[in-house]
């Protein structure tokens, strides 16, 4: 890990210094031409020493306070957080910003998801519409089925029926004309 | 004086050869009835069977020679056209492809054979006349041989009560509705003073139609509508095709069917009175619903098979319902296709079932079927593909028959009927997915014996196997032969007045009966 | 010698080669190892023959490449007429793609009737590859038709515990929905005398059949159910989750890689073909579903314990996203449609490959029953985590190209549309991210996961072709647009020509 934080590091640094005074920009000016403004600079360059030297102890004072927490007074950390308490865990934990997620919009969504789509709409509804189709047609067929009585007589008896049917019909077609 | 009339009622040569069939396959049935008593029992199928489909090839060779001789036969009462050669094949093919389905199913049953082969060939020539007589009399002569024979071989399997019950069903409900018939061509002479097609459509053309017409067609499509099983005059079929022996009801789901359907459109288009529209519409649409719904809860497959010859009379009826001279010879020739379909997968579905019911007839549940698709693969395969033709799967007979009657129904504008019809058609493909879903995907519950298939069955198979693929990938050539042949069934201008047999001078010479008012 | 002299008979020996190989399994006797590898030899044998369609595509042959068109049954007007455009090239390229790669992935899971499965499968490929290169009416209903009975077979026969019921609803649901397509095409015939889609299409335009403005809505909706049922567009999408979850791997790969497209192709060429007026006034609505079915399908694929039944759900979302390009009207829309289609083809078609192979070692798919899986088996976590971000659109791999095509044409017609539809590629990311954590990352929970072996090599074979082009349509999508764009253009053009605003209208 020491390894390539330290490569990183070199890097960094070499790509800070080459953007002292915009010389970088100076070293890419012949590729773009007359045609793009150099970029604008406001003030001087002092103010660009007094921000780089205003960031850079922020550095140095993030890592004496790592050195002073971790490594001198390693006892620190602990009281600092059981003082802090609320503001402690609040930060530890994110803000919360997971549980919250998860509260506003993973669960609902994950149950809505189950419960009213899955659940309600594609099996009650779509899906036993399509069974009860089928089922509907069985029924049907089963009433159907009952005509079949194995009696004659009530097989005669719908054969007159048919045969009223039609002659009636043929009736009232020829006495129409 | 006599004369004349002597030799207009003498047949002439040519005139025997427009009934040659059936002169081909009564003397075949004759002599297989003479020969039965001095045949050995043992071998008697087989030898009777032989001879009886020898009968049936040397009628075909027999129509062949008839559709060289087409014409006006027996005192106009018989006519030979395009029309009835197509049912005289159709009719004699699925007599033959029976004969060798039943060669096995005899000895299985222990039935004695020889009436059997020879009832068949009676029934077939029945049905061959009903499909060329144009003497409404003559229709009905042979309307009653053909029912008879029916009748008789519904019951064979003598020793099942069921058997015999449906045998007494079919005689007793069927010499009912025969009964509607012919009291409805005894109003239809009254009516018109012929019983000769021809005459009976000129005269209509000409004169205004009497009341007594729509009641004789009302009447006669009674009769006719229950040889057919078109709602709501199929009551009999489930009864009667359980209980017949299977080959039997692959017969009579066909064979007489087809005859029917034949007089039928000879009735409907060529005296083609005004007003058999709606009750046509109405039985259409009735046999396709009641068929299929009833078939959707059945666990016997012979009832299952029955329902599904409702529904399917239900489709070909649709092929009726076209009244326009515009759109009729696209339903006739949709018709005639329906009817040959309909005949090969038919014939072929019960040719399955009866090699599969075994000794007794036991084996004809859904669930005796399980399993199939493994033991018996090559049968199971076979049944799979007629049951497809059924459902009208394209590549099948089955689907260009269904295909032509709904675009002839379209091109008339049938819209409503044709939703109903195909809607229809979804929805009972699901019975006979059953059977192929129970085949193949179900483990087996019962030990169901497996027997190989005997030559005679497997030459059936083959038959009508290659009738329903060659329908479904070139059905061409059938096609334009009943589109030719259609023209033939409208009415026509008669040109020279009939000397009718049944009709008395005395009556013909008057002018035409006053309408009823 | 140069192959274009095959280019006249090409495609019908890409659409039945496969028929071809099916009919000689048949008579093969029955030694499994020889008829897995003759299958395969097939399979490929027609990926590398319709390799031939795209190079040898010749931009000049408009509207349709390679057209065979030769009589067959004079009444009624039959022709033999196939011919493919950009749309349709790259479909058929898909299905010979994925069927290797499925005959592969059945090598071991298939052991009981093996030839009954392969001689299933091969049929089934003729006829999905002639759905598209059919241009007759009646030859694209036979096709469409002859989808369903190998299908229903494969799923009945060689599939998991409620077979029989998926198998039995699958194909009732769709077969009835056709029923009214059929109706159409009859309506069609008996109007105009023909089948021909060029034909009817012409006399459409030319306004010269009787009876069609009224009949046209019926028309339209009768092709609409049809496809409607097979993309699965919501509300009739129900089928779908049963199908997959029952079917075996390689019927699961080739329903979502190409059977659902043939619904979506069919809504691309006769409801927009045939039908642009009444397809510009049905929009609405259309997309309306279509964006329903986005945000509905992802939503409940989250909170499905079944794996597949996830992946299923999925699809159901994706092919909103087809739906919703097709019916924006605009050139990016429909682009990114077909883009759609073939990215989710491919990287679908790998998911239910990857679940399959997990089935194999647990056979179940239940998520809860895996955890941490990345640690036993690494190369397959691999490959998983690269075909879901491909499905989850993850610019550089193909579902990035297609959904950001289909997004700028649903925004260009409609801005809400394209905001809702964005929201998709959201939801698909949730549900693919969450289920891969929860099978692959963290602790291995159940122990018996610890010991579950690593990809094998057919395995391998089976999963890399398919992240491999993943990659390569994503990088390079022009090979593929190349030729769809102008197919979409001409498909566009009679729409465009309509003066009345998109949508909305």
């Amino acid at each position: 890990m020491l390894v390539p934080l330290l490569i990183l590091a070199l890097l960094s640094t070499v790509g800070g210094l080459v953007g002292i005074h915009n010389g970088f920009e100076h070293f890419l000016a012949p590729v773009f031409g007359p045609e793009f403004p150099e970029s604008v600079t406001t003030g001087s360059s002092g103010t660009e020493f007094v921000l780089m030297g205003i960031s850079l102890s922020f550095a140095f004072a993030g890592a004496i306070l790592a050195y002073i927490l971790y490594v001198s007074k390693p006892y620190l950390p602990e009281r600092i957080a059981e003082n802090l308490g609320g503001m402690y865990r609040a930060v530890f934990n994110k803000y919360y910003v997971d549980e919250l997620y998860a509260k506003i919009f993973v669960r609902p969504l994950i149950t809505g998801s189950t419960e009213i789509l899955w659940q309600d709409i594609d099996r009650k509804v779509i899906d036993n519409t399509v069974n009860e189709a089928g089922d509907g047609a069985r029924h049907v067929s089963d009433e159907v089925r009952h005509m079949q009585s194995g009696n004659l007589r009530s097989y005669a008896g719908w054969i007159s029926a048919g045969a009223a049917i039609l002659i009636a019909y043929m009736v009232w077609l020829g006495v129409g004309r | 004086m006599t004369g004349p009339i002597l030799a207009q009622a003498t047949p002439q040569a040519v005139e025997y050869i427009r009934i040659l069939p059936e002169i081909v396959l009564s003397l075949f049935g004759i002599l297989i009835m003479l020969l039965d008593p001095l045949v050995d029992e043992q071998k008697s199928p087989r030898t009777l069977g032989l001879i009886g489909f020898a009968g049936t090839l040397a009628a075909l060779g027999a129509t062949w020679y008839m559709s060289y001789a087409p014409g006006l036969a027996f005192s106009s009462s018989v006519r030979i056209d395009g029309f009835s050669v197509f049912f005289h094949v159709l009719v004699i093919a699925i007599a033959a492809v029976m004969i060798l389905s039943s060669f096995e199913y005899m000895s299985v049953q222990h039935i004695r054979a020889g009436e059997y082969y020879a009832l068949i060939l009676f029934g077939a020539v029945g049905m061959a006349l009903m499909s060329s007589a144009i003497e409404l009399v003559l229709i009905f002569i042979a309307l009653e041989i053909s029912s008879i024979s029916t009748y008789i071989l519904a019951g064979f399997r003598r020793y099942q009560a069921s058997s015999i019950e449906s045998s007494l069903k079919y005689f007793l409900l069927g010499s009912f509705a025969t009964a509607f018939f012919l009291y409805g061509v005894a109003l239809m002479f009254g009516a018109t003073g012929s019983t000769n097609i021809d005459t009976i459509s000129h005269f209509l053309q000409n004169n205004p139609v009497p009341l007594l017409v729509y009641v004789g067609t009302a009447m006669m499509f009674v009769g006719l509508g229950f040889k057919v099983a078109a709602a709501p005059l199929h009551i009999w079929t489930p009864d009667v095709y359980e209980g017949a022996p299977a080959p039997v009801v692959g017969f009579m789901s066909t064979a007489p069917k087809a005859a029917a359907f034949a007089v039928l459109l000879r009735v409907v288009f060529a005296i083609n009175e005004p007003g058999h529209f709606w009750p046509i519409w109405v039985a259409a649409a009735l046999s396709m619903t009641l068929g299929n719904l009833g078939a959707l809860v059945q666990t016997n497959v012979k009832r299952l098979l029955a329902y599904s010859s409702i529904a399917h009379a239900g489709y070909l009826l649709v092929a009726f319902a076209m009244t326009s001279s515009r759109n009729s010879p696209n339903g006739i020739a949709a018709a005639m296709f329906y009817a040959a379909a309909y005949a090969a997968m038919n014939v072929g579905a019960f040719a399955v079932v009866s090699h599969f019911a075994n000794a007794g007839e036991q084996y004809v549940t859904l669930e005796d079927y399980e399993g199939l698709g493994r033991t018996s693969p090559l049968l199971a395969a076979v049944l799979t593909i007629f049951l497809l033709s059924l459902i009208g799967i394209p590549m099948t007979g089955g689907f260009f028959a269904k295909f032509y009657v709904f675009s002839a129904a379209l091109r008339a504008n049938l819209i409503w009927l044709t939703l109903i019809g195909l809607v229809n058609s979804a929805i009972g493909a699901y019975y006979y997915l059953r059977i192929i879903v129970v085949m193949y995907m179900r483990e087996p519950r019962k030990q169901v014996p497996v027997t190989p298939v005997p030559f005679g069955l497997g030459a059936a198979l083959t038959v009508s196997l290659v009738a329903t693929f060659y329908l479904g990938i070139f059905p061409n050539r059938v096609l334009q032969y009943a589109q030719r042949s259609a023209p033939d069934v409208l009415a026509r201008h008669v040109t020279a007045s009939p000397a009718s047999a049944v009709q008395i001078p005395a009556i013909a010479s008057e002018p035409a009966l006053k309408p009823a008012p | 010698m140069n192959a274009d002299i095959l280019s006249p008979y090409i495609l019908t020996l890409v659409t039945f080669v496969p028929l071809a190989g099916a009919l000689l399994l048949v008579v093969l006797p029955r030694r499994d190892r020889d008829i897995r590898i003759f299958s395969l030899v097939i399979s490929l044998l027609t990926f590398v023959l319709s390799l031939h369609l795209p190079v040898y595509f010749h931009r000049e042959h408009i509207p349709f490449h390679y057209e065979i068109n030769r009589a067959w049954i004079s009444s009624p007007n039959i022709h033999y007429h196939v011919g493919i455009d950009g749309i349709s090239l790259w479909l058929i390229v898909l299905t010979t793609f994925l069927t290797p790669l499925c005959v592969l992935i059945s090598w071991k899971s298939v052991q009981d009737r093996v030839k009954e499965f392969f001689i299933l499968l091969l049929i089934l490929e003729t006829a999905l590859i002639g759905v598209f290169v059919a241009l007759d009416l009646f030859l694209f209903y036979f096709f469409w038709e002859a989808t369903l009975i190998p299908m229903a077979l494969l799923i009945g026969i060689f599939g998991h515990e409620r077979k029989v019921y998926a198998a039995v609803k699958f194909f009732m649901y769709t077969m009835i929905a056709s029923v009214f397509m059929l109706a159409a095409i009859l309506w069609l015939y008996a109007h105009t005398g023909s089948f021909d889609f060029v034909d009817i299409r012409n006399q459409i335009r030319a306004g010269g059949i009787p009876n069609f403005p009224g009949a046209a809505i019926w028309l339209f909706l009768g092709f609409f159910i049809a496809f409607a049922v097979k993309v699965p567009l919501f509300p009739f999408h129900t089928w779908l989750p049963d199908a997959h979850v029952e079917a075996p791997t390689a019927g699961s790969v080739l329903l979502a890689g190409v059977l659902l497209k043939m619904g979506t192709y069919g809504m691309l060429r006769f409801n927009l073909g045939l039908f642009p007026d009444q397809s510009r006034h049905n929009a609405p609505w259309i997309i309306a579903l279509a964006l329903i079915g986005i945000i509905y399908g992802a939503l409940v694929a989250m909170v499905q314990p079944n794996m597949k039944k996830l992946i299923a759900y999925s699809s159901v979302s994706h092919l909103g996203f087809v739906v919703l390009g097709i019916f924006s009207f605009t050139q990016a829309g429909l682009n990114g449609a077909v883009f759609v289609m073939l990215a989710h083809g491919v990287s679908t078609g790998a998911l239910f490959i990857l679940a399959g192979i997990l089935h194999e070692r647990r056979h179940t798919y239940e998520i809860s029953e895996f955890g941490g899986l990345a640690s036993p088996m690494p190369v397959y976590a691999a490959s998983f985590l690269f075909i879901v971000l491909a499905s989850v659109g993850l610019p550089l791999l193909n579902g990035f190209i297609g959904e950001f095509l289909v997004l700028n044409g649903a925004f260009e017609a409609r801005a809400v549309y394209g905001v809702l539809a964005a929201t998709g590629v959201i939801w698909s990311a949730c549900y693919l991210l969450w289920m891969y954590q929860r099978v692959f990352y963290g602790k291995v929970t159940h122990a018996v996961n610890n010991t579950l072996p690593d990809l094998l090599g057919f395995e391998k074979a089976a999963v890399w072709p398919c992240a491999v082009a993943a990659l390569v349509m994503g990088v390079a999508p022009i090979i593929w647009l190349a030729a769809i764009d102008p197919a979409t253009q001409s498909a566009l053009s009679p729409i465009m020509q309509m003066t009345a605003k998109v949508v909305g209208q």
